[in-house]
């Protein structure tokens, strides 16, 4: 509040002046003011001390209102490529958010520290961030992190002048270290790490050798001598070994040599002894997928690739506090290191595939942790197939009987001159108990008068009243817009064909919701053979529908992982294929350069040499083009597709990674194949998977002997093949269907999920893909995609 | 030198070659390209000075295996690497094989122009050495076996007295083959023979 005051007296000051200068008038601004008050010993003073009381007043009445756009800086010490900083501002935000009465901006800036800059570099950051944010509005400034913490407390007086700290992810065991201004404040965590390794211990009792990895970067040192601190206290339970700061590599061949006794306990690998850097959920992906021993650890966006699990305080949990942190100063409230002294609560997190890979059962996790990825059981997967499934049954079993006691019916009608109408009556009454039970609604169209009447539950679907006749007009009217036309036209068809009726549709409630219906009727036939009504029922799907559509998206997220995974594996093969346009562009533009300079510049050479970097351009473009589509997020687009188009768009792909790996790619592609239905991106991903299996499987051949083949065909009438056939030692017998089979894999780094992501898109696709071994050695993966008529007609 | 130098660029990607080739003529050099290390192999005239610019992969014979082949058929031609993303483990493979520099692309004009100068110095002192070492073969094998033996004794420092009696003749015989050798080898003193010697590893009788 204080600092609101003074800006306003600096402000008000101002506007002052600029109006007198307006006003033509020479004297000085407050002089003049003053002059009106002459009374007054010290006019210039007063004046003062009433505007700062304004000021004060204003400054309160503003703050139930609308205000100034205020900043937070958030400085991290590290890269912004690590994980723990997008998920610190996604939750961040995301807190901020939350009380939209404040106008907060967030800016964010990185020093990537921890290369052991000196303090020159911190000197000129401090320098910079001053310049940069002089005239922000700072509300605070938040330190994510140690490293950005240490480069605030030397710098942060100079670079920030008065501004207040917060700490975000910085522990309290670093902070208790070092002297702290009142000015930072914040909520810190703590890493209990006593706990994740009691939890080790506990998940497996049979432990004896516990191994703490760590890297070389102060982060790394920093958090591993929690280990190194707690560790004696479990001295009688196992021995302790510490493998720190070695090159990865032999991190990596060390870890796949453990007994089967040991434990591995990780801070972070930020960098290792060569001096490479990584981010901390690389270092455990490429740990855990060749470790023999289980991997525990104390840093939460480690969960997920590769880390079993761990006592650890979780970063959406400091976004959440910060951002709260933030709100409270943005309302006003005066927050020191004296009013803040919680710790941020630590949870056990656990990675429910992990725990499956070392066959821990749930019982040995400690009460309330949390459990990650969790891959839902039978009943929970498919409850809605099985609701339907037995809705289903019951529709059919219901359908029967209505058929049942429609023959009744007939057969009553014909008794009608003879016997009462009570029997009628009350089968009826039966009927429509069933239907009820079964959350079914019957529906009767009269084809004369062209209205529908509908049974109790129907209309309160549709909204209206039961036995209430419906034109025909008007019900097409409640069909979702988009389902109206095939609505209008399965109804028409059933009145002109006399087949039977069965169509989903939506309905648009007249409270805008949509619901979901599946509709079945048949038709009843009058005297002159034509037919007078259609007798049908109807059920609700929505839920059903939902959850496929919920299903989808799962697919098409984990699509997107694997596709990001095998893009991965690619990357260097890809850097190759930016670099060659680059360098061809680099070359050419310096030739020209000199020519120009030497004064030899012939203006067709130029042209020539303009016209190569354009071409070389629009190159690069096409990779990052082809690149991005293939990393894009989304849900599966359908379109008319060529698989020809689909083979080279691949060889194209992976010409360079082909090339460094001495793999010849041959295509025998079948001309004039009827395009196939389906999304292109995903297809390619299959195809892609396909041919990287087919390189890592001739591997260790003969540069000679590694040749794959794509063969696309015409399978039947109705649809086409694609044969993608490798020379490595084939599948070993029996496993030809276990490769499919989601993290069965005999790579070492690889998650085993390409191929059971591949045969579900091609399963989505309407097609089959599976895989046999050839007579003259090797593989033959193979799938079918319906071709377009086909399966635009299903 | 009377051959002007040759840099000889080996790259499967036409736009690429086609652009370092611009930028190397750009500094007055002679080159000549070739799409593949078969094309190269083919073509390659030994007697020509210059050095090689040598794309690391490409299909068929990659960069790698052309050093190997060029080694096994002792052309000890300088080469500098260029590579689209180079791993660790084939640039040492090429650097212990003796390549000149490893570069990535893209290639600034700065790092291949000072690598292909490094290049070009290292062919030449190369041939020259190649030459002298030539003409002094030619002139030993105008030698006769017997004063090739005397020379051996010369330069291991034996004075005509004790070669005599190594060889079981007298001294006089050997002052004449060793004025003789002299004269063949077109050098007047004792010290010049030394160096000659020592230029082709001959240091002492065998």
């Amino acid at each position: 509040m204080i600092v609101h005051c003074l800006d306003f007296v600096i402000f008000l000051k101002g506007a002052n002046r600029r109006l007198c200068a307006v006003g033509g008038s020479t004297v000085k601004p407050a002089m003049r003011t003053a002059g009106a008050k002459r009374r007054a010993s010290k006019p210039q003073a007063r004046f003062r001390v009433s505007v700062c009381l304004l000021a004060a007043l204003l400054a309160g009445a503003c703050a139930g209102f609308a205000r100034a756009t205020e900043t937070v800086l958030v400085l991290y010490g590290e890269r912004s490529s690590l994980a723990a900083v997008a998920i610190f501002d996604e939750t961040f935000r995301a807190a901020l958010r939350a009380n939209p009465s404040f106008n907060i901006d967030v800016a964010s800036e990185f020093l990537d520290i921890g290369r052991d800059q000196g303090d020159e570099y911190f000197e000129l950051a401090a320098r910079f961030l001053r310049e940069k944010y002089r005239n922000t509005r700072l509300l605070a400034v938040v330190a994510g992190g140690p490293m950005a913490m240490e480069f605030l407390l030397q710098r942060g007086a100079e670079a920030f002048p008065q501004a207040t700290v917060i700490h975000a992810y910085v522990d309290r065991e670093w902070l208790a270290g070092r002297p702290m201004p009142e000015n930072v404040i914040g909520i810190p965590p703590h890493f209990d790490v006593a706990k994740t390794i009691d939890v080790a211990l506990r998940i497996h009792p049979n432990a004896r050798r516990l191994v703490v990895v760590a890297g070389g970067s102060v982060m790394d040192r920093h958090l591993q001598a929690f280990f190194r601190r707690d560790a004696p206290r479990f001295s009688g339970r196992a021995t302790f070994e510490y493998w720190d700061d070695l090159p990865i590599a032999e991190t990596l061949r060390k870890l796949a040599a453990l007994p089967a006794d040991s434990v591995v306990l990780t801070s972070s690998v930020l960098r290792d002894q060569t001096g490479k850097w990584y981010t901390g959920r690389e270092s455990i992906q490429l740990m855990s997928a060749v470790s023999s021993a289980p991997i525990y650890g104390i840093i939460s966006p480690q969960v997920g690739y590769g880390l079993v699990g761990g006592y650890m305080p979780r970063i959406e949990d400091t976004g959440r506090i910060v951002g709260g942190i933030v709100l409270r100063l943005a309302s006003g409230e005066k927050l020191t290191a004296s009013t803040l002294i919680e710790t941020q609560p630590s949870h056990y997190i656990f990675d429910w595939r992990q725990l499956q890979r070392w066959r821990v059962p749930e019982h040995r996790l400690p009460e309330g942790s949390v459990v990650l990825f969790k891959e839902p059981s039978l009943w929970e997967k498919y409850r809605w197939q099985i609701v339907f499934g037995s809705t289903l049954a019951l529709v059919i079993l219901l359908l029967c009987v209505a058929e049942a006691v429609l023959i009744a019916r007939f057969m009553a009608e014909r008794r009608k001159r003879r016997h009462s109408e009570e029997e009628l009556r009350e089968s009826e009454q039966r009927m429509s108990l069933a239907a009820r039970a079964a959350g079914l609604g019957s529906w009767l169209w009269d084809l004369r008068s062209n209205t529908i009447a509908v049974s109790e539950r129907a209309a309160s679907v549709l909204g209206v009243e039961e036995g209430e006749h419906i034109g025909f007009e008007r019900f097409l009217s409640m069909v979702h817009p988009e389902d109206r036309r095939s609505a209008r036209a399965a109804m028409e068809r059933l009145r002109v064909d006399r087949v039977e009726f069965d169509h989903e549709m939506r309905l648009l409630r007249s409270d805008g919701a949509i619901r979901w219906i599946e509709s079945r009727g048949r038709a009843e036939f009058g005297g002159d053979g034509q037919p007078v009504r259609v007798r049908g029922v109807a059920i609700d799907i929505t839920s059903r529908k939902e959850a496929q559509a919920e299903a989808r998206r799962h697919r098409d997220q984990a699509a997107h992982l694997s596709r990001v995974n095998v893009l991965g594996q690619l990357s260097g093969a890809l850097a190759h294929e930016l670099n060659q346009p680059l360098s061809a562009i680099l070359s050419n533009a310096e030739a020209a350069q000199r020519y120009l300079a030497q004064g030899t510049a012939n203006s067709d050479e130029l042209r020539e040499i303009l016209s190569d970097i354009i071409a070389d351009d629009q190159r690069a473009g096409a990779v990052i083009d082809r690149l991005r589509a293939l990393l894009k997020r989304g849900e599966s687009k359908h379109a008319s597709v060529s698989i020809n188009d689909l083979v080279r768009d691949i060889e194209r792909l992976c010409h360079s990674d082909l090339v460094t790996r001495n793999v010849r790619l041959e295509t025998q592609l079948t001309p004039d194949l009827h395009p196939i239905s389906g999304d292109r991106v995903q297809l390619e991903q299959v195809l892609l998977n396909l041919v990287v299996n087919a390189c890592d499987a001739m591997e260790d051949n003969d540069p000679s002997q590694r040749l794959i083949t794509i063969r696309t065909e015409a399978a039947d009438t109705d649809n086409v093949r694609i044969l993608v056939s490798d020379r490595g030692p084939g599948l070993p017998p029996g496993d030809d269907e276990r490769v499919f089979e989601p993290f069965v894999t005999s790579k070492a780094k690889g998650m085993g999920l390409g191929l059971s992501i591949s045969r579900s898109i091609i399963a989505a696709h309407g097609g089959r893909l599976w895989a046999a071994n050839n007579a003259a050695g090797g593989a033959t993966f193979c799938f079918t995609l319906p071709v377009l008529a086909l399966a635009e007609a299903a | 030198m009377s051959v002007p130098p040759t840099i000889f660029i080996v790259d499967d990607d036409p736009s690429v070659r086609r652009s370092l080739v611009r930028l190397v003529q750009s500094y007055g050099r002679q080159v000549r390209e070739f799409p593949s290390a078969e094309a190269f192999l083919q073509q390659h005239d030994p007697g020509q000075p210059g050095c090689l610019v040598l794309d690391l992969s490409m299909p068929g014979l990659d960069g790698l295996s052309l050093q190997r082949e060029l080694d096994a058929a002792r052309i000890s031609l300088p080469i500098i690497f260029i590579t689209g993303h180079g791993t660790i483990p084939s640039s040492v493979q090429a650097m212990k094989a003796g390549a000149i520099d490893f570069l990535t692309k893209p290639v600034g004009q700065d790092a291949l122009m000072r690598a292909i100068d490094a290049a070009l110095e290292k062919d030449r002192l190369a041939r020259q050495n190649y030459a002298e070492i030539s003409g002094i073969e030619a002139r030993l094998a105008t030698l006769t076996p017997r004063e090739r033996e005397v020379l051996a004794y010369v330069v291991a420092g034996k004075v005509n007295k004790q070669i005599a009696a190594s060889l079981g003749t007298v001294e006089k015989t050997i002052k004449v083959h060793r004025s003789r050798l002299m004269q063949k080898l077109g050098i007047t003193s004792v010290a010049q023979l030394v160096k000659l010697a020592g230029r082709v590893g001959i240091v002492g009788p065998p």
